[in-house]
């Protein structure tokens, strides 16, 4: 797949991910690796971090019982923003591609 | 394939090894909080998959290798790509400049060692790869193998640099005792005449220079810009032998040893003054770091200070 377009989707398929709910890292990481056995874990983090430092997730840390505090991961309304501009995006290219008959 | 053969040839057996090769990989893209910052996320991730009972195998396997890693997040960071010192360019120009001065400047040679010292910045530089390797090691149950590297200082490197100064010290010494004595030391060693046997020896170490200076080069255009400053110092080492070996060869032997003595001195004064520059540099750059990172911080604690509690 074009490199492009695959990171487009992953992107919108963790901000989709996040937007349910505040989540751990590493646990974003895995499910999304779960969805796309083929990209690897570190492809995830990489973008993850992009998202956190445009603005379209904020971090905090969370204490755990044992071990060091974690960090979690949250949408902000820039990502809600962006999330909706790709959702409407990809939509859009299904519809041209149904159109076309492809 | 070429980065293969070089760099990931050892086995990663533990999660310090896989942490500090990621660092290794990542200080000279990222400004250092970041690193320690990508570094202490991936520790959390690792250790989760060690608990889980993955092996360093399949961690590897699964996360990629510390090369690959460090290459996903460049792809995701472009404002991490313009640093001056990342592009061999800026390397190239230092070299012709310094060479240029070489030779065509009186005192050329000084002026050389100065500006290739400039180039040992960059080991001081990856020094703080050796606080990545203190931070993120402690952690780790793992025995942690002897390496070649200290604080991502090459072992040799640091040796010879050390040995320096006792070298310079041994040579004025020698020079003493041969003024001194000359008529009675042997005319030959061996088949040898004694001259031809020093201008020999000094050749030899000349050449091993070269060899240096031809290793670093090749791994510099087959590896990694990181080999490119020991390049340019081992050139401002070779052109510094030659010059001194002039100076010795065409100097007035009926002098007195303090000649000899103020020579040796001026060349550890000017090796201070390289590793003085060196940490100039260094300086420099972590205040270019620091006041960009308060700035983004400033911008961040903004937005995330009312979020410290889950």
């Amino acid at each position: 797949m074009d490199a492009q377009l695959k990171k487009g989707i992953l992107e919108m398929c963790i901000l989709y991910y996040i937007e349910k709910g505040t989540m751990y890292g590493y646990d974003i990481i895995q499910n999304m690796h779960n969805y796309f056995p083929e990209v690897s874990e570190s492809t995830f983090y990489a973008i993850l971090r992009r998202l956190h430092k445009e603005g379209a997730a904020t971090t905090f840390k969370g204490e755990v019982s044992k071990g060091p505090s974690r960090i979690y991961y949250k949408i902000t309304e820039e990502g809600r923003t962006q999330l909706e501009q790709l959702r409407t995006d990809w939509k859009d290219l299904q519809n041209i591609i149904t159109e076309m008959g492809i | 394939m070429k980065q293969n053969l070089f760099q990931e040839k050892n086995a990663i057996t533990s999660k310090a090894e896989y942490l500090s090769a990621l660092g290794r990989h990542l200080t000279w893209h990222f400004p250092f909080p970041q690193v320690l910052e990508i570094l202490a996320d991936y520790q959390e991730y690792l250790s989760i998959d060690h608990e889980q009972g993955a092996t360093m195998e399949t961690i590897v396997a699964q996360w990629g290798s510390p090369k690959s890693v460090a290459d996903r997040l460049l792809e995701e960071s472009p404002e991490a790509k313009p640093r001056f010192y990342k592009h061999l360019a800026f390397w190239l120009c230092v070299f012709l400049v310094a060479s240029y001065v070489y030779f065509h400047v009186t005192y050329g040679a000084y002026i050389f060692l100065a500006i290739s010292s400039f180039s040992l910045f960059g080991f001081f530089h990856l020094g703080k790869l050796a606080s990545i390797e203190h931070k993120f090691a402690v952690r780790d149950e793992s025995p942690k193998k002897s390496s070649v590297f200290i604080g991502g200082i090459p072992r040799p490197l640091l040796i010879v640099h050390c040995a320096l100064p006792v070298f310079v010290l041994l040579v004025e010494r020698l020079a003493r005792y041969v003024i001194r004595h000359v008529d009675v030391l042997p005319k030959h060693i061996g088949p040898l005449q004694t001259g031809y046997a020093i201008g020999y020896i000094s050749c030899l170490f000349q050449i091993l220079v070269l060899l240096l200076l031809i290793w670093t080069m090749f791994m510099t255009l087959c590896t990694s810009v990181h080999y490119f400053p020991a390049a340019v110092h081992a050139l401002g080492a070779l052109l510094f032998i030659m010059e001194t070996r002039g100076i010795f060869s065409s100097m007035d032997l009926s002098a007195t040893g303090d000649t000899l003595l103020y020579i040796c001195i001026q060349c550890l004064a000017i090796y201070g003054l390289g590793i003085a520059l060196a940490f100039f540099f260094q300086m420099l750059l972590s205040m270019l770091y620091a006041s960009k990172d308060d700035a983004k911080n400033q911008s961040a604690q903004g937005q995330s200070s009312s979020q410290d509690n889950v």
